[in-house]
């Protein structure tokens, strides 16, 4: 369920709130905004890529993982790949930032963040930049018909490696509450997004 | 405000998310004031703060 503003085409996902909150209550105020500034930059080379090939942005929703675009008129494949890729561009160039000494441990929460985006965008899930991008790579290699399976199969494998990492990583942390919170937020998101994929 | 509607299907998957996000982020929410608030007797009773895991920044100390 969203909350939408029908003049400017702002969707919020109600469940952001409740996670947001969550992480803030455990994390403290600045931690969580430097998680959320990572977040920010994500989002910001998604649309510049979009401006830079001509994308106008119709709609634009904050889900539990961030934002999702979604441009008027007609996109090229190898454009949608820039846009796609536009997220973790950014986050990959302005990591390093978070290492400058001044910024203390927040930056390194910062650098961590970034790279955290970064891979976890990559992982082939439909609902995930990574899933856009092996999309758009199928469809640009082979026949519709071939695509769709591939990427059905790719998505089912995504899923499941998500939820083994997410296990691991909660393990390795030795069951952070704030790692296996994320986990626990992925995996939900997940469920619900590919309620709308798979149904 | 008239510009603002809700929107969206509410469906059963979506009740089950919002429950489970609710329970798990107040049983973790009260987790971590708890260690928190242990953390602080422990140090003014022997001088010695126990080494938390609650936070992310916990995993980077």
């Amino acid at each position: 369920m969203y909350i939408e503003n029908k003049r400017t085409g702002f969707r919020l996902n109600l469940l952001v709130p409740v996670g947001l909150l969550t992480v803030f209550l455990i994390n403290g105020f600045f931690p969580s905004l430097v998680m959320l500034l990572a977040a920010a930059f994500h989002e910001a080379g998604h649309i510049l890529c979009a401006l830079v090939v001509g994308a106008p942005i119709v709609r634009f929703d904050i889900e539990l993982w961030g934002g999702r675009m979604y441009y008027g008129g007609m996109l090229g494949y190898k454009q949608e790949i820039l846009v796609s890729l536009g997220g973790i561009i950014a986050n990959l160039l302005v990591a390093p930032l978070g290492l400058i000494p001044i910024f203390g441990m927040y930056g390194k929460l910062f650098y961590y963040s970034c790279f955290w985006y970064a891979l976890v965008n990559i992982i082939p899930v439909k609902s995930l930049d990574g899933g856009e991008l092996f999309r758009c790579v199928m469809r640009l290699i082979s026949d519709p018909f071939t695509a769709e399976r591939a990427e059905n199969a790719v998505n089912v494998f995504s899923v499941l490696f998500f939820v083994v990492a997410g296990l691991m990583v909660s393990l390795i942390s030795g069951f952070n509450s704030s790692v296996v919170f994320l986990v626990f937020f992925s995996v939900i998101v997940f469920a619900t997004e590919q309620k709308k994929t798979w149904c | 405000m008239k510009n603002f509607k809700l929107s969206g299907k509410f469906s059963f998957i979506w009740l089950l998310a919002l429950a489970v996000l609710l329970i798990t982020g107040i049983r973790l929410v009260r987790e971590t004031a708890n260690d928190r608030e242990n953390a602080v007797e422990a140090f003014a009773q022997n001088g010695a703060y126990p080494k938390l895991n609650n936070t992310f920044m916990d995993m980077m100390r």
